[in-house]
Formats: structure tokens, sequence, C-alpha cells
């Protein structure tokens, strides 16, 4: 079951990006937003950067990956009001090109290996 | 016999289905009561001793069962994992999100002040560090304003209203990773879980910088510990040296040794690659560059400990506390020099004093109502009772050879603290926190000293009368105070009205520090309170309503622009709690305002009133 789960958390984060993005850009005022936004802030781009890792221990990567998440989000926007560009927005902009940028270099990893194998 | 053995080996799985379906059935039967009983609780009835003073029986019930449910669950042959997790789930929104359900409002004044300064950054998009400390140490201020608006939320009070729960689910899974860097007896994991939300009682998981750091402060133990410390026995040169002087010559130092050699100390970095603890060391990092910008204490917190473990030589992470005194030295000295420069002397000028730092945490809380120092002095004796506890199960694990000095210094380092400063009078509650995981661990210890003691009745039976003592208490000690705590949308409504017609630059003045403001225009307006419940007041005998009052219009008169005195329910309370003034004092002004032709009511409801000085015609 851990490996099943494991193998669904690029798909989470892939949705997630996608959808809250899209949720943001439009900006749809809805409870679904505030659930998704969150889920996505708290969660994704650690989770994207800690799997990179492959610590293959799954508590321990989530562990990390919330508190990754919190502190990646907590700098972003602590560095755009100091330069002061506070712009929330931007800020959601930069964890998403992490988040992408993170399992773009997964998935690379990953194709390298199996090729290797 | 032959015939008997497949028999026994079949029915084992069927008694533990059987007894995983008394658990599941158990905690929901708890669960449900739990939610029908709160209905029954009428908060206007509290007394001094706070929300146990209004609890229904069937309140007490719920927790005895899940309780109970918990211990029977610690016997499950296969210990599940899932079900022990559910368990601890159900006792976090027992113990923590009560509140949440019975309160119309978030609770304590400091969490309003906080919204306060999270609606300041989202209206401006800045921090004015001349404020206060926290525009300082804005990090999660400013993360909070980040997230409500990239959520839609109209207000980060729907964040304030859950953090709680949220809270103390976070801590959750650092401290299972945390647990098992030393053993694998999900027993022993589970009941340090338990054992540590039935003694959280310090509160400080609201709406708070501090909340959200000691989750990335438990997360950083956890890296350290799980990849950062030192295989056993690893010492050469000098140290190695060192280290056989000391045995030969002191038995405790012997003892020590002995202890940090245990084989239970599980050498867990070897399994990583140096990329993959490179890594960790820049998550770690990472983590405490968040934690710098947010909270004055936590970093030195971390450091501290980190320190403690390098200077055991049980962690070879040297270099890693330089760094964190870098990031917290450059913090200060360009972006907390505000702060600093008016209050270094606070800050630095109770080094070494332990007895004056003790003095104010604790000995200048003894004062007040006869149930508010029971509840001063339950939470003194839950205190001690956790430590006896994790006293007992530390010499218990230590006499079975299975010592933890990593956990025992973790524990133990906090307490040094005590010579920095008093913190506003709260050091103490920060070391016990600090201190808590470990100390619940000790406590879990005493039943599980090894993994295959305590499956006897008696233990099962000593553990749930245990926790079912340490629940009790729970209830005494974070919500003792709770009259003066909460708050109701009548004494928010008098503010919000306060806030809609008073001018910038108005004076706010309140009878004591007790209620919810601040929450809007937090730079706008002058802010006082007449009766300081740090201590700050005038010396003399508590103060009674004419005299009160005229100091309240003597303030208002004296200030240039418009003033406006709210009293609220709540700071009766606090007042009447603490012994702050003359007993009905705050009564007798609010009566006498509503009748002189000097004031003008501005707001009146049952629960708060509001004052404004009336105009020279108005007077006359």
């Amino acid at each position: 079951m851990t490996r099943h789960l494991a193998r669904l958390a690029p798909v989470v984060v892939a949705f997630l990006t996608v959808v809250v993005s899209i949720l943001v850009l439009v900006d749809v005022q809805s409870p679904a937003r505030s659930g998704l936004v969150a889920a996505f802030l708290f969660l994704c781009p650690g989770l994207a950067l800690v799997r990179l890792l492959r610590l293959e221990e799954p508590l321990l990567e989530l562990t990390l990956a919330i508190a990754f998440s919190l502190a990646l989000a907590g700098l972003v926007s602590l560095t755009l009001l100091y330069a002061h560009l506070w712009s929330p927005g931007a800020g959601l902009a930069i964890l998403v090109a992490i988040t992408i940028g993170g399992s773009g270099l997964e998935l690379a990893t990953r194709s390298n290996d199996r090729r290797a194998a | 016999m032959r015939d008997a053995a497949p028999i026994a080996w079949i029915a084992a799985p069927a008694r533990t289905v059987v007894a995983a379906a008394t658990t599941i059935a158990t905690l929901s039967l708890a669960s449900a009561v739990w939610l029908v009983s709160l209905r029954e609780i009428d908060l206007t009835q509290m007394t001094d001793l706070g929300l146990v003073s209004v609890f229904p029986a069937a309140t007490m019930v719920s927790l005895l069962l899940v309780t109970l449910s918990f211990a029977l669950c610690l016997r499950l042959a296969s210990t599940s994992a899932p079900l022990l997790f559910l368990h601890v789930l159900a006792l976090i929104v027992m113990l923590y999100g009560i509140t949440i359900f019975i309160e119309e409002v978030p609770r304590f004044p400091v969490t309003w002040r906080h919204l306060g300064v999270t609606e300041y950054i989202m209206r401006t998009g800045d921090v004015d560090p001349t404020i206060d400390a926290y525009f300082n140490w804005p990090g999660f201020f400013v993360l909070s304003a980040f997230v409500t608006e990239l959520t839609g939320l109209s207000s980060p009070r729907v964040l304030a209203d859950w953090t709680p729960i949220f809270f103390n689910v976070l801590y959750l899974a650092p401290l299972v990773v945390i647990y098992r860097t030393v053993t694998s007896d999900l027993r022993l994991v589970w009941l340090g879980v338990w054992i540590f939300y039935a003694t959280n009682w310090i509160g400080q998981d609201y709406f708070s910088p501090q909340g959200l750091m000691y989750f990335l402060y438990l997360v950083i133990v956890a890296i350290i510990l799980r990849s950062f410390t030192r295989p056993q026995g690893e010492l050469t040169g000098s140290r190695l040296r060192l280290r056989v002087f000391l045995r030969r010559r002191f038995r405790p130092i012997r003892a020590l040794i002995r202890a940090r050699d245990a084989p239970e100390r599980l050498p867990r970095s070897g399994e990583l690659r140096p990329w993959q603890r490179v890594g960790l060391m820049a998550i770690t990092i990472v983590l405490f560059a968040a934690i710098v910008p947010s909270h004055q204490l936590t970093p030195f917190v971390v450091v501290l400990v980190l320190t403690t473990l390098i200077a055991f030589g049980l962690s070879p992470a040297r270099g890693l506390p330089m760094v964190m005194i870098v990031l917290i030295g450059t913090w200060i000295a360009f972006l907390a020099t505000e702060y600093l420069a008016g209050h270094l002397d606070s800050l630095t000028g109770h080094v070494g004093e332990v007895e004056g730092t003790v003095g104010a945490n604790v000995g200048e809380r003894l004062h007040g109502s006869a149930d508010h120092l029971f509840i001063v002095y339950m939470r003194l004796l839950m205190t001690a009772a956790l430590w006896t506890l994790a006293m007992l199960g530390a010499i218990r694990a230590y006499r079975r050879a299975r010592p933890q000095l990593t956990f025992a210094l973790l524990a133990l380092s906090p307490f040094l603290l005590l010579l920095l400063q008093p913190y506003g009078g709260e050091i103490l509650l920060r070391v016990y926190l600090f201190a808590l995981p470990f100390m619940a661990f000790f406590a879990a210890s005493l039943f599980y000293p090894e993994s295959w003691a305590g499956r006897s009745w008696l233990t099962s039976g000593a553990l749930g009368l245990t926790g079912v003592v340490l629940l009790g208490g729970f209830f005494f000690t974070r919500y003792g105070n709770e009259r003066m705590d909460y708050f109701t949308a009548q004494e928010v409504g008098a503010m919000r009205e306060v806030y809609d017609v008073a001018s910038p630059g108005s004076l706010l003045i309140a009878g004591s520090k007790s209620l919810p403001w601040k929450f809007r225009d937090y730079e706008k307006f002058t802010y006082r309170i007449a009766l300081p419940s740090d201590g700050s007041g005038p010396a003399g005998p508590s103060p009674r309503g004419p005299e009160l009052l005229q100091a309240l219009t003597e303030q208002m008169r004296g200030h240039s622009r418009d003033a406006y005195l709210i009293i609220t329910r709540s700071q009766k309370a606090e007042s009447e709690i603490l012994g702050l003034a003359a007993p009905g004092a705050l009564e007798w002004v609010e009566r006498a305002a509503a009748t002189s032709p000097t004031f003008t009511i501005v707001y009146s409801s049952p629960q708060a009133k509001v004052f404004t000085l009336a105009r020279t015609g108005d007077r006359a």
C-alpha cells in the first residue's frame, strides 16, 4: 500500500499544481479553492524536492514535505515583502516553478535509472 | 495437543479481529457521546476553575472511553498503527478542538493581536519595525497573509479558528519519526505520543508564530536524530583520550559513557548516502532559515539542543550551529535593529539571574481568586507529575540496559534557557514545551521498558489509570483560565463598532488586557490598559471603582484626540480571577460611566460597553 501511495504522489502534485494555478489565475471564489490552494501550499513544493532524496520512508518524506513546503512559502513571501514586491500571485508562481522543477528533475532521474537498469 | 495447536493458531487472528472491532466500536461511541455532550455546555455558568466547571458527565465519560479503548488497543498483538492513529486523532479533536465547537470566536487576546498584524500586512504589503516586536519577526504573519490572500479568504480569522487542531495534527508525524529513531516498539511510540497530547497544556498552539515554529523545531530534531547522530563508539584522537581519562577517574562519567554507548541507540545515519545527507542538511538549514525571522526564542532552542548533542559527541554536525548562529545574527543585525535598539537591556539584562527568572515565572503567578490559585497549583502539580513519571521511566529503562542519553539530553537542555531571561514570565512554560516530547517518551518507557514487557493486564490497568489522571488534570491546566480567555461575538462586535467610528490617532483604553482588540488598523490607534496583569501597574492596594474611573477619565481627557473606554465581560473576569482591582471595581466603573454626564455610550450590549467622553455641549 505504501508503494501505491508513493506512486500516487507525482499524480497528486501534478493535479494540485495545475488546478491551483487555474483557480488563482481566474480568481475563482469557492470553498474548494481554499482547500485546494492550502493543500498545494502545505504539501507540493516540499514534496517535489524531498522526493529527489529517495529516502524510501513515507512518513519521513511526508513530514519533510510539509515542513519544507511551509518553510519555502514563508521564505518566498518574506523575500517578496522585504523586496517591496508584495504579490501573493507572484509568490505562488515561484512556488509552482519550484514544484515543476523538482518534479521534472525527479522524472528525468528516474527515467535515467530505468534506462541504466 | 496436536489437535489444539491449529485451533489456537486460527483463534489468535480471530481474537485480534474481535479486539480491533471492539476498540473501533468504543472509539466511535466515545466520539458520538463527546459530540452530543457539547450541546449541554453553558459557558455563562463557568467559574474560576474554567471549562471543567461546566463539563457535563457525558464529556468525562467520552474521554474515559477513549482512554480505555486506547489502552486496549495497545494490547493488540499486531498493535495496529492505523487504529492507534485514529485514537490519537480523536484525542486531539477532543482536547484541542473543544473550544472551536463551543465558543463563538477564537480565544486569547493575543490571537486577535496576531490577526491584526496579518491584516496590516494584507492591507499595506509591508511591515513597520517601529510598531512593535511582531514587525521585527514577521515571518509567520507574512505567511498567514500570503495563505489568506491566495486561498481567497476574506480574513485570516478562518485560519485562527482551526489552528489548534491543525498545529497539533502537524506535530504528530515528527513525533512518531523522532520516537522511531530509538525504538521499534510501536506501543512505546504511540503511548509517548498519547502522553504528549495529554500533557501539552501550555497552550501555545493558537494562531501564533511559536505554534508553527514548534512544528519546524520538531522536524529539525527528527532530521538530526534520524540522519546526523553519530554511530556508537566512534571517537578518535584527543576525544578518545579524554574519554579514557574521565572513565577511569569518575564513576558518574563512566555511567554516562556507558549510557552513550548503549546498544539501543540505532546508528541510522550509516544507512544514508552522502548526497542524501547533503540534501537533508540543506532542508534543515532552510527550515531554520524560516524559523529565524518568525520567532525570537525558537532559533536559540534549536541551537541549544544541537550544541548539546555535539558537545556530548552524539552528533557530528559541528558546522551546523555556526551556520545557524550566522543566520540569527544576520537577521538581528540587519532586520531587527529597531526592536533591539530599544530593548537590549530587557533581552540581556537578566542573563544568569535564575532566581529572578523562576520568581517571575512562578512566584508572581501566585495571586488571584482561590479557584485561580488552585489552577496554578494544579499546573505545578501536573508538571511535577509528568517529570516524575519521566524520571522513573528513564531509570527503569536505564536499569533494563535501554538508556537513552540522546533523549535525556534533549529533555534537559531546554532548562538552560532559565539562564537567559524570564521571557515575560513565560520561559518556564517554554522550557516545559520544548522538553515535552522527550519527557513524554520517558514517561511511556515506565510502562514499556522493553519490547517484551508491559503485556500484563496490570500494566494496561495502570496505564489506563495514568491516562485518566493526566486527562483529568489537562482540563484544569489548559482551560483553567477559560472564563477570562474566551470571548463572545458581542465583545468582538463592540470592538468592530469602535474601529468603525474611531478616527486614526484615537486612544483606546480598556480595563484589563483580556479583550479581542487590535485585529484591525493595528497601527492607527494608541492602546492603554488600566489594570496590567504583568505587575507593571502602580504599587499599592488594588484600585477601587471610583479611583479607577478617575484615572481612566484623566487619561482620556489628557489625550489630544478622541478616546474610547471599552469594558467587556472578559475584562471583568480577568480582574476577578487575578485580583487586579478591588472586587466589583470594573462593574462599578461601567455602571458609573453609563449614568455619568461625562460619558457618552457608543456601544452597549450585555457583555460589552464602549464609552467616549461627552462633548462639552452634551455635558452641559
